[in-house]
C-alpha cells in the first residue's frame, strides 16, 4: 500500500481499460525511463569512483567508499527488464482473451438466437449457452491456451509469468464470479423450477447473460432502433456551475431531486465556442408504465438497443441547452443512465470528448472516445454487461475503476445497494485520492471545461406522453448479437425538440 | 614546499578534488532522483498488477535517498579534513 491511502482503498483497482491493468505501452514508457536512468546513474558511480580514489590520497579512510551508488544503475535496470518482460507477457495475455473471447462469440452468434425476457428467454439462452460445449470453437480455444501455457513456460520472470497467468484465469473463469456465486444462489429455486438448475456447473446467470449478448455493443452495432417515443421535458432551475474536480465530483452531479431527470451544463469559451456536460440518473420507476420515462420499460428497451423515452428525453434536454450535431458532449450517467450516455457516444452525433459510466449494464466499444467505467464486481446490474469487452473498449486514457462494494456480503443475499449512487459515489471517492494519474481531471478529459468564460448547469423534469389512442406495445426484443438488425416499431416521433439554447429558450416544449 | 606542510598541501588538494567530484555526483543524482520521482507520480497505477514495480521503484528511490545522504557524510567529513590539513599547513608554515 501506498503512503497516504486508506487501507480500506485496498480493494479498488483501476484499469486501463481491458483486462490487463496497465497499458503495456505505459509499461514499455516507463521502461525506457528506466534505462535512461539507469546510464545516469553510471556517470553518478564513475563521479564517486573518482571521489573515493581522491579521497585516499586525501588520506580520509572511509568503510562506505560507494555510498550505495555502485548498484544503483544494476537495479534501474533490472526494474527496466522486469517491465518490459511483464509488458510482452501481458500482450501475450491481451491476445490469447481476444483469441477465446472471439471463439466464444464465434459460438454464441452460431446458436438458436433469444428473442424474450423471462423464463423462456433464460431458458432459450441457456440453451444456446449450453450449445456452446463440444463445438469447433473450443477446439480453437485449446490450442491457443496450449501456446499460451508453452509461452509462459518460457518467460524468464516465473513471477510475472504467474501475475500473468492469474490475470487470464481471472478473467476466463472469476469475471463475474462474486455476481454469479450471489446471483446462482438467490434464483436456485426459481431455476430449478425452470429446470434450468439441471445445468450445474454452468455460471448460470451471467452464462444466459453473455449467450444473450446485449451487454457488449460492439463497432458493428447500429445505433438505437426505433422512433423516439413521445415525451415532454421541462426546464426546473438554472445557476451558474464551476467545472468538476474529479470522479466523485461527477458522480454527486447526476440528478438526485425529486423530479429532476436531466442535468445539462453549458461550459462558454472566450471564443464563444461551448461543451456541454450531461448528466444522466438511473432507473426511477420499476413499473412498466405510466408517465415516468425513467421506468423498467425504458430500461428494457435500451438494453435492447432500442429507443426509449428517457433517451429521448435526454435528446431533448441537449438540445433545449442550446447542444446541435458535432458539438463538444462529456457524458456521465448511472445504470440507466450509463446505458443512455453510452449510446449516446455510439451513435456519433456529437463529439464526445468523455463518457463516464457508473454501474451501466452495457459496455460499447467506441474508438477514440476516453472511457471512465466505474463498475462494482458484486454489484447485478453490471452483471449484464457480461464482464465487459476483454480488451480496450474506448479511446486513450479509457479506465475501468473496480472494486467489491460489499465484501463478505452472505452468501445467496444479492445486495442492491451495491448499485445505488451513494456506493459508486463512495468508490468514485476512493478513485479520486487513490493517487493514480489516469484519475486526474486532465486525463479524466474535463480540465478544459474549467477554463470556460461561463458555465450554466439547468436541470429537466421529463415525462412519457402516452396518448391512449397511441397505447404502446409491450418492448419488442432484438434477437440474439448476429441476428438481423433494422427492426422498427411504429411509433410515434416525439415532439420537435426546442432549438433555442442555453440563455435563447428557457422552456422547450 | 615539502615536508609536513607540502604533504598537507597535497592531502587538501585531493580533498578538494575529491569534494567536487561528490558534489557533481550530488548534482547527477539529484537529477536522477528528481526523475525518479517523475516516474512514480506517472506509475501511480492503482492496482494489483503494478505492486511489485511500485514497490521496487519506491526502493530504489529510498536506495538513491540514502545515497545522496551518504554523499553529503562524505562530504562533511572531506570539509573536516580540509580543515584540519589547513591547520596543519598553517602550523608547520
Amino acid at each position: 500500500m501506498r503512503e497516504g491511502t486508506d487501507p480500506a482503498d485496498d480493494d479498488l483497482e483501476i484499469r486501463s481499460g481491458g483486462v490487463i491493468a496497465v497499458e503495456t505501452g505505459s509499461l514499455r514508457t516507463a521502461a525506457g525511463i528506466l534505462r535512461s536512468l539507469a546510464a545516469h546513474c553510471v556517470d553518478v558511480r564513475d563521479l564517486v569512483l573518482g571521489a573515493a580514489a581522491a579521497t585516499g590520497r586525501a588520506g580520509l579512510f572511509r568503510a562506505d567508499l560507494d555510498a550505495g551508488v555502485d548498484d544503483a544503475g544494476d537495479a534501474a535496470s533490472r526494474m527496466a527488464q522486469a517491465l518490459n518482460a511483464q509488458a510482452d507477457l501481458y500482450d501475450d495475455v491481451e491476445r490469447q482473451i481476444a483469441r477465446e473471447a472471439a471463439a466464444t462469440t464465434v459460438t454464441a452468434g452460431a446458436s438458436p438466437g433469444v428473442t424474450a425476457t423471462g423464463a423462456t428467454g433464460l431458458a432459450a439462452a441457456t440453451g444456446a449457452a449450453a450449445g456452446a460445449t463440444g463445438s469447433a470453437a473450443a477446439g480453437t480455444v485449446a490450442a491457443a491456451r496450449a501456446v499460451w501455457q508453452a509461452r509462459l513456460a518460457q518467460a524468464a520472470d516465473p513471477e510475472t509469468a504467474a501475475d500473468a497467468a492469474r490475470v487470464l484465469a481471472a478473467w476466463r473463469d472469476g469475471r463475474t464470479a462474486v455476481i454469479d456465486d450471489e446471483l446462482r444462489a438467490a434464483l436456485a429455486p426459481y431455476l430449478l423450477a425452470t429446470g434450468v438448475g439441471a445445468l450445474a456447473g454452468l455460471d448460470v446467470v451471467t452464462g444466459l447473460i453473455g449467450a444473450v449478448g446485449r451487454g457488449t455493443i460492439e463497432r458493428s452495432e447500429p445505433g438505437l432502433i426505433g422512433a423516439d417515443p413521445p415525451v415532454h421535458v421541462r426546464e426546473l432551475r438554472r445557476m451558474p456551475v464551476t467545472a468538476p474536480r474529479g470522479l466523485a465530483d461527477l458522480a454527486r452531479r447526476i440528478p438526485d431531486a425529486p423530479g429532476e431527470r436531466v442535468r445539462v451544463e453549458v461550459y462558454e469559451h472566450a471564443d464563444r465556442t461551448r461543451e456541454y456536460a450531461v448528466y444522466i440518473p438511473g432507473t426511477r420507476d420499476w413499473g412498466l408504465s405510466g408517465p415516468e420515462a425513467w421506468n423498467l420499460a425504458s430500461n428494457v428497451e435500451l438494453y435492447f438497443g432500442e429507443r426509449s423515452a428517457a433517451s429521448a428525453a435526454v435528446e431533448q434536454a441537449l438540445a433545449a441547452a442550446g447542444a446541435v450535431r458535432g458539438d463538444t458532449v462529456h457524458l456521465v450517467g448511472h445504470s440507466q443512465g450509463g446505458m443512455i450516455a453510452t449510446w449516446i457516444a455510439r451513435e456519433g452525433r456529437y463529439d464526445v470528448a468523455s463518457l463516464v459510466t457508473f454501474g451501466s449494464p452495457v459496455q460499447a466499444e467506441l474508438d477514440g472516445v476516453p472511457v471512465v467505467t466505474v463498475r462494482h464486481a458484486d454489484d447485478p446490474v453490471v452483471a449484464l454487461a457480461d464482464g465487459g469487452f476483454p480488451g480496450l473498449a474506448g479511446g486513450a486514457g479509457s479506465v475501468v475503476v473496480e472494486r467489491v462494494a460489499a465484501p463478505g456480503v452472505e452468501w445467496g443475499r444479492v445486495d442492491v445497494s451495491v448499485h445505488e449512487m451513494d456506493a459508486y459515489i463512495e468508490t468514485a471517492t476512493r478513485a479520486d485520492r487513490s493517487g493514480d494519474p489516469r484519475m486526474d481531471a486532465g486525463a479524466l478529459g474535463f480540465a478544459g471545461l474549467g477554463t470556460a468564460a461561463t458555465a450554466t448547469a439547468i436541470s429537466y423534469a421529463a415525462e412519457r406522453r402516452e396518448p391512449a389512442a397511441e397505447r404502446r406495445e409491450p418492448p419488442a426484443v432484438r434477437g440474439t448479437r448476429g441476428e438481423g438488425e433494422g427492426e422498427t416499431r411504429g411509433r410515434r416521433v416525439s415532439g420537435a425538440s426546442s432549438s433555442g439554447g442555453a440563455g435563447r429558450s428557457r422552456t422547450p416544449s | 614546499m615539502g615536508g609536513l606542510a607540502g604533504d598537507a598541501d597535497e592531502r587538501a588538494d585531493a580533498a578538494r578534488e575529491a569534494r567536487r567530484l561528490i558534489a557533481a555526483a550530488r548534482d547527477d543524482l539529484a537529477a536522477v532522483r528528481h526523475r525518479a520521482r517523475g516516474l512514480a507520480d506517472q506509475t501511480a497505477w492503482r492496482c494489483r498488477a503494478a505492486d511489485r514495480f511500485r514497490d521496487a521503484l519506491a526502493a530504489w528511490i529510498a536506495q538513491l535517498d540514502d545515497s545522496d545522504t551518504a554523499l553529503s557524510q562524505w562530504d562533511g567529513e572531506l570539509a573536516d579534513l580540509q580543515w584540519r590539513l589547513h591547520t596543519i599547513a598553517d602550523g608547520a608554515g
